[in-house]
């Protein structure tokens, strides 16, 4: 017994047993702070901390995985009434009335997700816009909930409001430590490349709106939460409360945000800190007027930096299910005509170097493009001596990765994160990264972070020293990859074991 | 039928002059103009309160103008508050987005939630029957789209617009400063608007609230038919508001906001990523 209790004792470092006196203490001084604060301080501050669980949602889904979803408001709004509003009319414990919201919520975030990283960010933004809209001109026209005019009797989560405020404060600590866990995790990563990029997405092995789906849907549960404990805290549901003005309140928010817990919590206050603690300007659109407007001025002095920064440097997991090791090695063989009908045909094996050479134009990275997945083959490429499966995701399952012309704008250290297919062996990445150096751009890092065995460089020189590129293609090389290189440099094209000339007389 | 026709015509000619204003922005900042519904709907709330014994009567001709200059103004401050202050991407949209939201807020404020009916002040004469305000519609809206998208394409000022848009550190090197270019883009933008919300008297009222609808027609207008350019989104602002037309003969109750917000959504998953379209297939 006693040896067990100190084996228990030495398990708890001493940063542990300091976090958990500081969260004894704090609950201890909650209850007190609790019991004797006016009722209208309890009321502000329920209104903050539900609040605090939608601006929660936007930070994951705006802040940290870069999808611009105006629809929030709307999210919010469907939690509140999926979760208050039905759940009040059927009788619902309070609970349950706010894990409805944030079902509801997450059904709409992942649909608008989904279609985001469907149509990219520009058109996403839009279409977000348009849902949002839609959803909250539907809730308008729903009468069971009142129609425009709203519903006016939900009921707080507890008897009383002091309760009620314990409850909501001990849900907003599970979803601010979800929403933290989820920020730092490698499915946020890949979120965040899909969001910025359907390509890169793809050269991972992704699915671009299955990624932003489930980070939609991730925050959209918190949104729907947020959405359900507002209306509790505030008694009532307005269907136009949830429209611009507050969607694009939420968003600044959430961008002013960053990695929960703390962002969330000092981003609420400071746009709806004197909004909802001293009535500044009353009314509806006090919100946006004067709390958006300090978020814009704050996210301005920053130049878009978050309170708090997001923790980008997840680690990989330790473990590898197989489907994501795409190492080992295989041979490759392309049989593939051009646009002006010149006939492709190279075999390579595994440590082989080929260079396509020829001037601008004649087709370097469409053949790359054919080999990679991104354009179709008519079957002209095998890997290991079989047909590679087609379209670009398929075959980045099948171990082949690119990087292109000119690199793609997505955050490098998510691209490095998503990209890496195994803690353990990590050789290649950190041999790109001694060569590239720590700042170098993350195409390299993550061509080499994903172990390929086709690796294909479309003019890495025109970004990296030749000296950098000629060590990069060797220590591919030299892991047992096959390297196909695209690139004018001669110096460059000399590291290669076969050279193809595209576009130049043969002999 | 007829009206339906005559709405549709209306409301395409009207949004394809905002989704041509939209594009000029686009291609001036490479990001969308969030606000330009709500810099619409202040612009034809000045014009009817100045200029409609609300607030003060003056004349027609001067409240428009007033109406222009005050759109233009409200559209270029976007340069000075939000795009020299937040990096491009997510922070410029959030940004617009919130400049919008605030619009939207102050006119809900000062108006309340009454509607109004811009006054016609470009009237032609009635031609075959179609009331001289529906052929104006149609015949400013259609001509100012086409003016935006040959001075994009054919004038040293849409030169320089272009620059400053897809290189601004070349544009530099040629004495533009993008920064004031991209103001005078916005005021442009800002100032179609609120001619494209006058022009909508035939067919619809204006309110306060209504920003964000028309944000939503303008930028789908701009952006659904592919590739960015006013020329394009004459053709998707016809498409637009056929469909909205439609929606408004079908669904009168509902209103049209979700049934065109679910063909914006519609037309985009079908059309695809622009990355997607670039390389010609689905990944």
């Amino acid at each position: 017994m006693g040896a067990g209790m100190v084996s228990v004792r030495d398990r708890i470092t001493e940063g542990q047993g300091r976090r958990m006196a500081v969260a004894v203490l704090a609950s201890v001084l909650g209850g007190v702070w609790l019991i004797v604060v006016p009722l209208v301080v309890v009321d502000a501050v329920a209104t903050l901390l539900a609040l605090t669980l939608v601006v929660t949602g936007a930070s994951v889904t705006v802040g940290r995985v870069g999808i611009v979803d105006l629809s929030v408001g709307a999210v919010a709004g469907l939690g509140a009434y999926g979760g208050a509003v039905t759940g009040a009319n059927a009788g619902l414990p309070a609970v349950a009335g706010l894990l409805l919201g944030g079902l509801a919520g997450a059904t709409l975030g992942a649909l608008v997700g989904g279609v985001i990283g469907r149509v990219g960010r520009l058109s996403g933004t839009l279409a977000s816009l348009a849902a949002g809209a839609a959803v909250v001109a539907l809730l308008e026209q729903w009468p069971g909930a009142g129609g425009a005019a709203g519903y006016h009797a939900v009921p707080l989560l507890t008897d009383t409001p002091r309760a009620h405020l314990a409850v909501l404060a001990a849900v907003v600590l599970a979803v601010l430590s979800v929403a933290r866990s989820y920020a730092r995790s490698r499915e946020a990563a890949r979120a965040a490349v899909a969001a910025a990029s359907s390509a890169v997405s793809a050269s991972l092995g992704d699915a671009a709106p299955v990624r932003t789906s489930l980070a939609g849907a991730v925050g959209g549960f918190a949104i729907g939460v947020g959405g359900a404990a507002l209306a509790a805290s505030s008694g009532s549901v307005i269907p136009a409360a949830f429209g611009l003005p507050f969607a694009a309140t939420v968003v600044v928010a959430g961008l002013l945000a960053g990695l929960p817990p703390w962002g969330p919590l000092l981003a609420t206050l400071v746009v709806w800190g004197a909004p909802v603690l001293g009535t500044l300007v009353p009314g509806e659109a006090s919100a946006a007027l004067v709390g958006g407007l300090v978020g814009l001025v704050v996210l301005a002095v920053r130049r878009g930096a978050p309170f708090q920064d997001w923790d980008r440097s997840t680690p990989p997991p330790a473990t590898t299910d197989g489907r994501d090791r795409r190492g080992g090695r295989a041979s490759l063989q392309v049989d593939l005509t051009l646009p002006d009908d010149r006939r492709v045909r190279f075999d390579a094996e595994p440590g082989e170097i080929v260079a396509l050479v020829g001037p601008n134009g004649v087709g370097k990275s469409t053949l790359l493009a054919r080999i990679g997945g991104q354009l179709p083959d008519a079957n002209g490429v095998r890997l290991r001596g079989a047909p590679a499966p087609s379209g670009a995701r398929r075959r980045a399952r099948a171990g082949v990765a690119r990087t292109w012309q000119r690199p793609q704008d997505v955050p490098d250290q998510d691209a490095e994160t998503g990209a890496a297919a195994d803690e353990r062996d990590r050789s290649a990445y950190h041999a790109a990264r001694a060569l590239v150096g720590a700042d170098g751009t993350s195409d390299l890092l993550r061509l080499a972070a994903r172990r390929p065995a086709v690796a294909l460089l479309d003019e890495p020189g025109a970004s990296h020293p030749p000296v950098v590129v000629r060590a990069f293609l060797r220590h591919l090389a030299a892991s047992g990859s096959v390297v196909v290189v695209a690139e004018h440099r001669p110096e460059i094209a000399a590291a290669a074991d076969q050279v193809i000339r595209l576009g130049v007389a043969d002999g | 039928m007829t009206d339906l026709v005559v709405a549709a015509l209306v409301l395409g000619s009207v949004y394809g002059l905002l989704g041509a204003a939209v594009a000029v922005t686009a291609i001036a900042t490479r990001t969308l103009h969030l606000a330009v519904g709500e810099v619409l709907v202040a612009g034809v709330l000045l014009e009817v309160l100045v200029g409609v014994d609300v607030v003060t009567s003056i004349p027609t001709p001067l409240a428009v103008l007033a109406a222009l200059a005050v759109g233009a103004a409200l559209s270029a401050l976007l340069e000075p508050l939000v795009l020299r202050w937040l990096p491009g991407g997510a922070p410029v949209l959030v940004g617009i987005a919130l400049v919008a939201g605030v619009l939207d807020a102050l006119t809900v404020r000062v108006v309340g939630a009454r509607t109004y009916r811009p006054t016609a002040f470009l009237d032609l004469p009635d031609v075959a029957g179609v009331p001289g305000s529906v052929v104006s519609a149609l015949v400013f809206g259609g001509l100012g789209a086409a003016v935006l998208g040959i001075a994009l394409a054919r004038t040293r000022w849409g030169r320089r617009v272009r620059l400053a848009g897809s290189d601004p550190e070349a544009a530099r090197y040629f004495g533009i400063t993008p920064a004031r270019t991209r103001a005078a883009a916005l005021a442009v933008t800002g100032a179609a608007a609120v001619l494209a919300g006058l022009l909508v008297t035939p067919v619809t009222f204006v309110g306060a609230g209504q920003g964000a609808g028309f944000t939503i027609r303008g930028v789908a207008a701009a952006l659904v038919l592919g590739r960015v350019g006013p020329f394009r989104a004459i053709a998707a602002g016809l498409g637009l508001g056929l469909a909205e037309a439609v929606a408004l003969s079908l669904w009168p109750g509902i209103g049209s906001s979700a049934f065109v917000g679910l063909v914006v959504i519609a037309v985009l998953v079908l059309r695809g990523s622009e990355e997607e379209r670039a390389w010609g297939r689905a990944w």
